[in-house]
């Protein structure tokens, strides 16, 4: 497991994303840094996060040959080690269908359809995460949202009138919550929610991490993928 | 038709000519089929539309990123919504149905199917790619998992056809003669002077030359 953040900000495009639809330009102005997922999904300003990766092979003992049975997997460790902070996120499980809900509640049923399988709170989501499988090997990473920076992609979005960015940011807005939110007016700091973050996993898989720096092959393997930056 | 005879179809490629025959027959026998999850390559407007007429639980698209409306689309018509590389395999492991109809075009054609044989469903396979890259595991797979696998493609189909309610030890061979194309209303003695450039011009499919050793 990585834990991370980013210096300088960053957009990371989803795999079938083009990065004419970011507007490079400003992100030079800016200083924002452009990256490609290998995973699907749309754009995102990773800014006021802390950003996980997770990677096993199939002979882990934690692998599953399910996608979901991985991704529930791994979000239980993350809402353990939130819950640990006191945050009262759930990992949305449920299919959630019409008989659910009482009569009148139109509008928690459409936030349903939107929230099932993510790590939220009262419906709005707080981790995005997606997974990828290749050559045997699992990845699946996520942005855990610590302030609401995120929501600054939509300025980055190349062809959008300022009304339609607006109307980008009053929906994601609607559909998003970070933990500064949760927290009473207290800042989360990014060490106590990656501490917190190590230990869900640590109990709940009943494993212990050695921490370590990356290794020289690591190093020169970041380097080697390394494409030309656009600030050049 | 009881509740107990209706098959729920996970499809795969709904907007192609075999996908829409496929929606066709479900849309005019509602009681014997429903839709559990659709997917396409690209044509996301398309599937907006299916997704209303079918209301399927799941679907992928599998060629390219929906904008963030065709996303807000999806969230509000209460579908589950997967997307990049992984996704036809998200749909096929998690949607509950009794038949995959696969009829997208090439190799990611494959998994699905394998993943599919492994949950215990039959397949409707138009999907050539599934057996010409693994035909053997497929095979195998089906017969282990007790799996049938109908051939929907067109000359696979009518082949599947002509041999329903024969007996297999009656068929000596199967011959598959390719169309007569510009060359149908040749005599013998005309057809002996065509050249494989007059053939390869005429393919109005496009397959180009396919030598076969």
């Amino acid at each position: 497991m990585r834990l991370y953040g980013w210096t300088p900000h960053a957009i990371s495009l989803g795999y079938h994303q083009r990065k004419e639809e970011i507007d490079l330009e400003l992100c030079r102005e800016k200083g924002i840094d452009i990256v490609s997922r290998p995973t699907g999904g749309r754009a995102i300003l990773h800014a006021d996060e802390l950003t996980y990766s997770v990677i096993m092979p199939e002979s882990s003992q934690y692998y599953e040959k399910e996608i979901s049975k991985v991704y529930e997997e791994i979000s239980q460790c993350l809402v353990a080690g939130l819950n640990m902070l006191n945050f009262p996120v759930e990992f949305e499980r449920a299919v959630q269908t019409p008989k659910d809900f009482s009569k009148g509640e139109l509008s928690s049923m459409c936030y349903a359809s939107t929230v099932q399988h993510e790590i939220s709170y009262q419906g709005k989501k707080l981790v995005g995460s997606a997974q990828r499988r290749l050559n045997g090997v699992v990845l699946q990473h996520g942005s855990i949202l610590i302030g609401n920076d995120h929501l600054d992609i939509a300025n980055y979005l190349s062809g959008k009138s300022s009304e339609a960015k607006e109307k980008i940011k009053s929906f994601m807005m609607k559909k998003t919550i970070c933990l500064n939110d949760l927290s009473n007016g207290n800042t989360v700091s990014y060490s106590d929610l990656a501490a917190a973050i190590k230990s869900g996993f640590e109990e709940k898989l009943y494993i212990k991490f050695l921490e370590t720096e990356l290794t020289p092959r690591e190093v020169k393997t970041v380097e080697k993928i390394k494409t030309v930056s656009i600030h050049e | 038709m009881s509740e107990i005879n209706k098959k729920a179809l996970t499809l795969l490629g709904c907007s192609g000519s075999i996908g829409q025959n496929c929606l066709q027959i479900v849309r005019q026998n509602p009681d014997r089929f429903s839709i559990s999850a659709l997917s396409v390559h690209s044509n996301v407007e398309f599937l907006i539309d299916m997704v209303k007429a079918f209301k399927p639980e799941f679907v992928a698209v599998s060629g390219v990123e929906p904008s963030l409306e065709q996303h807000a689309a999806f969230a509000e018509l209460g579908v589950r919504l997967f997307t990049g590389p992984d996704c036809l395999q998200r749909i096929v492991q998690e949607s509950e149905y009794d038949l995959l109809v696969n009829s997208i075009v090439g190799s990611a054609g494959f998994l699905p199917t394998l993943t599919a044989l492994e949950r215990e469903k039959d397949i409707a396979l138009a999907n050539k790619e599934t057996l010409v890259i693994g035909g053997e595991l497929i095979m195998e797979s089906a017969a282990q998992n007790g799996c049938s696998i109908y051939p929907i493609d067109s000359e696979h189909s009518a082949i599947f056809q002509c041999l329903m309610g024969e007996s297999m030890e009656s068929v000596e061979k199967i011959i598959l003669t390719a169309s007569g194309g510009p060359f149908r209303n040749f005599t013998l003695e005309e057809m002996k002077q065509v050249t494989v450039e007059q053939a390869l011009k005429t393919s109005q499919l496009g397959y180009g030359r396919q030598d076969h050793h």
